[in-house]
């Protein structure tokens, strides 16, 4: 950390965070005004951020600036602004002035213009937050304000096409921003500490995590810098864009992501002291390294074959992030020994910034004028744009690596570079040293196609009258075209003075540096190398444009995209949405099924109950019942039979003595008649006085039956009437029973 | 205060909205004007003395009193750090919505009844939030649950009572659960206060089995896979206020219990031993990416929101059953955080919804040009659930992720940052949809908005009674966006420093 030792408090830094910041939320309160008052407004504020930026990267040069907010989102936000930082601002902070300038004239035929400034401010606080960010965790929250806020600038047109992309492009982005967010977590719980510093030693993690949190890291990174496998958004997103947002984008934006790769894989992962070779960092740049190469030499072929400016040119910066990481590549392979890749790398991100940020405003200028980006209705425009297409050209003489102009001063730090890598490391490297120069003659054919086919050559489409250049337009594209011829004719200068300084804090090895500065751009080998590109390039450009290769498109399935991402996430997200679909209708099925199935389990339950409560009353209760009241009839019959049929004989017989007496002896005849009345009337008397006692005792032992169902107990308390109704007598549990099985039966009767 | 004082007044916490309740049921022919006061006052009450608990709880007083209402257990209360930084939510809460129902509900004949229900319901949760053992927990919290099964079936259409009887036969499951395992608290260490930092001390089946109940209960409440599936239906069918109410309010009951659970009747430590945590994880983590595949597919916003709030559930319940401090932090502080941007949702798209006269995601294209504050508040929350730094969401995703790390699971913190990108995925599309795509009219046509708006009338969507613009449904719309972003902003984030001191009573 001892970077951060000396470091000064500075409210600079915040301050020019919150300039953009505050002024996209004065956007809605200036809608009521005229238009040039918030045009006046943006330059004024973009301006300010400038010049703050200056003078940031002046104090940077002494101490690094600092300032933290320690309770920002419970974890702290660091700002600590080291050369490094502060060069990569000013750059920025400067594009983004020259940007504001040119939007002023082009954003006239767009629509929504306060959003697009409110947007344009947003993203320029997120941008301009990565390079002033202290650690990665605040640069992560800048990082992800940039990619929200600059959505709102690629989609801005709202057309079809640009939906489409900026779908792409946002959730790219967010999935970009979680991969770096995990390994920012990764990072955090191996080695405890997010900052911008050597983390390597502190590192305590085994092998395969540590890969494992740099390629999280990485893809996080890459997929902002267009890295080879996850570019697809940026030839889809730029275009559609407006052009100065295009240009922001390509010049500016794309390089947070390589600025976050070169922290990553040159400083956080690097090892403090020696034995660099085979170490996590030289192995991630190996790999970056080889990306690189891919990313320049695939995006060069493919620029080869568009036909709309926007899209060469977005492809071209495809290509060109693949230089800048081959340079992150080279100097995190070398470690200490590679200053070159490091500086090539800085000063092509410097080139790129200008030559591809001038291209794409140009381009602007001529769609804002002539409302077509194809290069098949294009043609002779120079006599229309006198000043555009002289800038054009020279933007484009940077790009291509003509000696003189920028292109060629880092273009030759690269090459040294990566020769460098193939001497001090793998000789493999000999190859991307020749893929290196064939994508630089493969650049110079697509820049000369673009070049003349809009520029030069002729006039395809009469445009009548496209009116002229405004002042406006060509004061800033002339800056670009200054920038581009001063950085190419002083490349010395630029590297001794601005570019060697940057190497701070990265743990270069002194020697290296040293040799850096006594470096001769003019040497007879660079000069030879350029030149056989660019010869390669012409040839290239005439065997193509003889051939009409030029307008031989590719199939679209051949391309990464078709081959391998729309399967790819059209699979899952069919397979998730199935999954998804399904399952919420199979659970609540899996709820709810059941439901019916209880109740018709509860049902026939209850059928089986009623059956078996109907089996009861039918057969225990009704039976024994019935057996009872069969009893005790059966019994009252019998005593009924046995009196009545007791009784006759004995009637006959008194008859027949009462006619015996009458017929006889009338007195005697009548006292005994009378006498036998009274005999037969006595035996009559006792026999229903016995009859009567059977009766009642049948009807005790029926009542005691009946109590016996209703009573815990036989032994019953008070007079029988009393034992009847004093509920001391009865079990209410019996009683409920009963009374339920009544129910029941009464139920199941009806 | 005096402490007699302060005893009376927490009790009108609980006893303000239930008597609001009782006294709006008694007016309910009075003008409006009256009972939107009554209203007002009986959920403001609550947290005007809820805010006056803070000094008293900063000095270190004791806030506990037992009454002995229902004898032997008795009714009791107390307030320790992380009951009032719930009751302060859950009194925010009400407030604001209550603000908000009284305008959505407009013209609602049996408005009366729903708000007299809802106002009963806010009172059983400050209760819940303020109980001191698991009796009157679970008082307040059948309570509660009763009295939210009359706000679901408030329309009173045939699927709406279905959703309630879905809802009622899971609450009483999840009554009967917890009564249960309340029992076998009391039975096995003879109390059930909270606050004593871990009844249980040693691991015996039934303590497993109250353990399983408790689960089952607070499962249910908070809508964890896979007891989750009352809760669409329940939303979907409810007015939109009560399932802000349920979800910014009683789905955190839930959460609260199961983390009173976690920290006072077993102690983290005594079921970091016992591992019975463990299958949480799995469930939470399968909650968090189920919830989101199915939020995914739906076309209707409630039930999108719904769903999207079974996966937030399960950050909560992932970060408590990880038994670590960071963890728990995290989901506590998400408690909080998921309440601000569910809320923030839920209301915007009540006022979406009544606006464009539709719930289908795929009708609301260009909501944005019709209500620009509305829509933008609404992107400011979807932007929130997504995870993106200045807001709320990210702070808890940090310190979940921080926990999961800490107890070597990284294969959490990919659940956690794809549940991100999928809460991304279909979240955004509603914003973007809502602001780009159907053209303003370029330059300042104002054209095409108006036909934009005659096409939308045309479709019979009138505003009806409800009125986006009125400040009853704008300023709880605001609050709860600026509460969304403004605490990770503020230079000392104070709820995240009042959940790291609740939360780390229990460690």
């Amino acid at each position: 950390m001892d970077f951060l030792k000396d470091t000064g408090f500075s409210l600079i830094p915040p301050v020019i965070i919150l300039l953009p910041l505050a002024f996209s939320f004065l956007v809605p309160f200036l809608k009521k005004r005229k238009e040039s008052t918030r045009d006046l407004t943006a330059v004024f504020f973009a301006g300010i951020t400038f010049f703050l930026s200056a003078l940031l990267y002046l104090k940077a040069g002494e101490e690094a600036a600092f300032f933290a907010l320690p309770g920002f989102l419970g974890w702290g936000l660091n700002f600590s602004v080291g050369p490094l930082g502060a060069f990569f601002t000013l750059l920025s902070s400067f594009i983004w002035f020259l940007a504001v300038l040119f939007s002023l004239t082009y954003m006239g035929h767009e629509h929504a213009r306060p959003r697009y400034y409110a947007f344009l401010s947003l993203t320029q606080a997120g941008c301009l937050g990565v390079f002033l960010a202290g650690d990665l965790f605040s640069l992560f929250i800048f990082f992800e304000v940039m990619s929200l806020a600059s959505y709102a600038l690629v989609v801005h047109t709202e057309t079809e096409e640009a939906m489409e992309a900026g779908r792409l492009y946002l959730f790219l982005g967010v999935a970009g921003g979680l991969s770096l967010l995990t390994g920012i977590l990764l990072l955090n719980s191996f080695t405890g500490s997010v900052s911008l510093a050597p983390l390597f030693q502190d590192m305590t993690a085994p092998a395969y995590m540590r890969y494992l949190t740099a390629g999280f890291l990485l893809l996080g990174f890459g997929i902002k810098a267009g890295m080879a496998p996850v570019h697809i958004w940026l030839p889809k997103a730029h275009p559609v864009a407006p052009s100065p947002a295009s240009a922001l984008l390509s010049g500016i934006m794309i390089k947070t992501g390589a600025y976050g790769i070169l922290r990553v894989a040159a400083q956080a992962f690097a090892p403090e002291t020696g034995g660099f070779l085979g170490s996590t960092s030289s192995n991630l740049g190996f790999v970056i390294l080889w990306t690189g190469i891919a990313t320049m030499f695939m995006a060069a072929f493919i620029a080869l074959f568009q036909t709309n400016i926007k899209r060469i040119l977005a492809y071209s910066s495809v290509s060109q992030m693949g230089y800048i990481l081959m340079g992150v590549g080279c100097a995190a392979y070398l470690g200490p020994e590679g200053p070159m890749g490091f500086t090539g790398t800085v000063f092509h991100i410097f080139n790129h910034a200008f030559f591809k940020a001038g291209m794409f405003m140009m381009a602007g200028a001529v769609y804002a004028r002539t409302h077509e980006l194809d290069l098949d209705h294009l043609g002779g425009l120079w006599r229309k744009f006198p000043v555009t297409s002289l800038c054009f050209a020279v933007a484009a003489c940077g790009i291509a690596g003509v000696p003189g102009f920028n292109g060629y001063a880092s273009k030759t730090l690269l090459h040294h570079a990566v020769e460098e890598a193939a001497h001090q490391g793998s000789q493999i490297f000999l190859y991307a040293e020749k893929i290196f120069v064939i994508t630089s003659a493969l650049t110079v054919c697509y820049i000369l196609k673009l070049t003349l086919g809009v520029f030069f050559g002729p006039e395809r489409e009469d445009r009548g009258q496209v009116g002229p250049e405004p002042l406006l337009e060509k004061l800033v594209f002339g800056l670009f075209a200054a920038a581009v011829i001063l950085a190419g004719v002083f490349p010395k200068f630029l590297l001794t003075s601005v570019i060697i300084p940057l190497t701070e804090g990265f743990g270069f090895d002194p020697y290296r540096v040293n040799y850096l500065e006594k470096l001769d751009f003019w040497a007879r080998p660079d000069l030879l190398a350029i030149g056989t590109a660019l010869s390669l390039g012409v040839i290239f450009y005439l065997f193509f444009s003889k051939t009409g290769l030029f307008y031989r498109h590719p199939p679209r399935w051949l391309s990464i995209e078709s081959l391998l991402y729309t399967p790819l996430v059209r699979g899952t997200v069919l397979v998730y949405t199935l999954l998804g679909s399904s399952l919420e209708r199979g659970v609540d099925k899996a709820y709810v099924k059941p439901g019916p199935w209880f109740t018709s389990l509860f049902s026939r339950t209850a059928a089986w109950e009623s059956k078996a409560a109907g089996f009861f009353t039918e057969v225990a209760l009704k039976q024994a019942s019935r057996m009872y009241t069969g009893i005790g009839s059966g019994l009252d019959h019998l005593f009924e039979v046995i009196y009545v049929q007791s009784g006759i004989p004995f009637k006959a017989l008194a008859r027949r003595l009462a006619y015996f007496d009458a017929v006889t002896l009338t007195r005697a005849g009548q006292a005994a008649a009378r006498l036998s009345v009274g005999i037969q009337d006595k035996i009559y008397s006792r026999w229903c006085r016995l009859a009567s006692c059977y009766d009642a005792k049948l009807h005790r032992l029926m009542r005691r039956t009946f109590v016996a169902f209703i009573k815990a107990d036989y032994d019953t308390k008070g007079d029988p009437f009393y034992q009847m109704i004093n509920p001391m007598n009865y079990n209410f549990d019996l009683v409920v029973v009963w009374l339920v099985l009544l129910v029941i039966l009464l139920l199941g009767v009806r | 205060m005096h402490p007699t004082l302060t005893t009376i007044l927490i009790s009108f916490i609980v006893l303000t909205p239930l008597l609001g309740g009782g006294a709006l049921y008694l007016l309910r022919k009075s003008s409006i004007g009256l009972k939107e006061r009554l209203i007002t006052v009986s959920t403001l009450i609550p947290l005007i003395i809820t805010a006056f608990l803070y000094g008293p709880l900063r000095r270190g007083e004791e806030l506990q009193k037992t009454f002995d209402l229902l004898p032997p257990l008795g009714l009791s209360y107390r307030v320790d750090i992380l009951g009032f930084y719930m009751l302060l939510l859950f009194v925010f809460f009400g407030f604001v919505v209550s603000i908000y129902a009284q305008q959505y509900m407009k013209g609602d004949k049996k408005a009366d009844r729903f708000f007299a229900c809802m106002l009963l319901a806010l009172g059983g949760c400050y209760g819940v939030a303020l109980a001191g053992d698991f009796f009157t927990f679970y008082l307040f919290f059948e309570f509660m649950s009763l009295m939210f099964f009359v706000l679901v079936i408030h329309h009173q259409t045939e699927a709406s009572l279905k959703a309630g009887l879905k809802f009622l036969f899971m609450t009483i499951t999840a009554g009967v659960a917890l009564f249960l395992s309340a029992v076998i608290i009391l039975r096995e260490t003879g109390s059930l206060a909270l606050g004593q930092g871990g009844l249980v001390t040693e691991a015996s089946p039934l303590a497993l089995l109250a353990f399983c109940g408790f689960m089952v209960a607070f499962g249910t409440k908070a809508a964890l896979v896979p007891l989750h599936f009352w809760m669409p239906d329940a939303y979907a069918r409810a007015p939109l206020p009560a399932a802000v109410i349920s979800s910014a309010i009683m789905l955190k009951t839930g959460a609260y219990g199961m983390l009173r659970v976690f920290g006072d009747v077993y102690g983290f430590s005594f079921l970091a031993g016992a591992g019975w945590a463990q299958p949480l994880i799995y469930l939470a983590s399968l909650s968090i990416l189920l919830g989101s595949a199915i939020a995914l597919v739906q076309d209707d916003l409630i039930r999108r929101l719904a769903y999207s709030g079974i996966a937030q559930v399960g950050y909560i319940i992932l970060g408590i059953s990880l038994l670590q401090e960071a963890a728990v932090a995290g989901a506590v502080y998400h408690i909080m955080a998921h309440a601000f941007m569910k809320g923030t949702l839920f209301l915007c798209a009540g006022a979406v919804i009544r606006g464009m006269g539709t719930r289908k995601i795929s009708e609301m294209k260009g909501a944005g040009h019709q209500m620009p504050g509305v829509m933008l508040c609404f992107s400011a929350a979807a932007l929130t659930a997504v995870g993106m730094p200045p807001f709320n969401v990210f702070i808890s995703k940090w310190y979940l992720s921080l926990g999961a790390l800490e107890e070597g699971m990284p294969v959490l913190v990919g659940v956690l940052l794809v549940s991100s990108f999928l809460n991304a995925a279909y979240y955004l599309p509603i914003a973007i949809q809502a602001f780009f795509g159907v053209p303003a009219g370029h330059g300042d046509g104002q054209e095409e908005e108006e036909a934009f708006r005659q096409t939308a009338a045309a479709r019979g969507e009138g505003q009806g009674d409800f009125k986006a613009g009125s400040w009853k449904t704008a300023l709880p719309i605001l609050i709860l966006t600026i509460g969304c972003g403004a605490f990770g902003l503020l230079a000392v984030n104070w709820p995240l420093e009042i959940v790291k001191a609740g939360v780390k009573a229990f460690f």
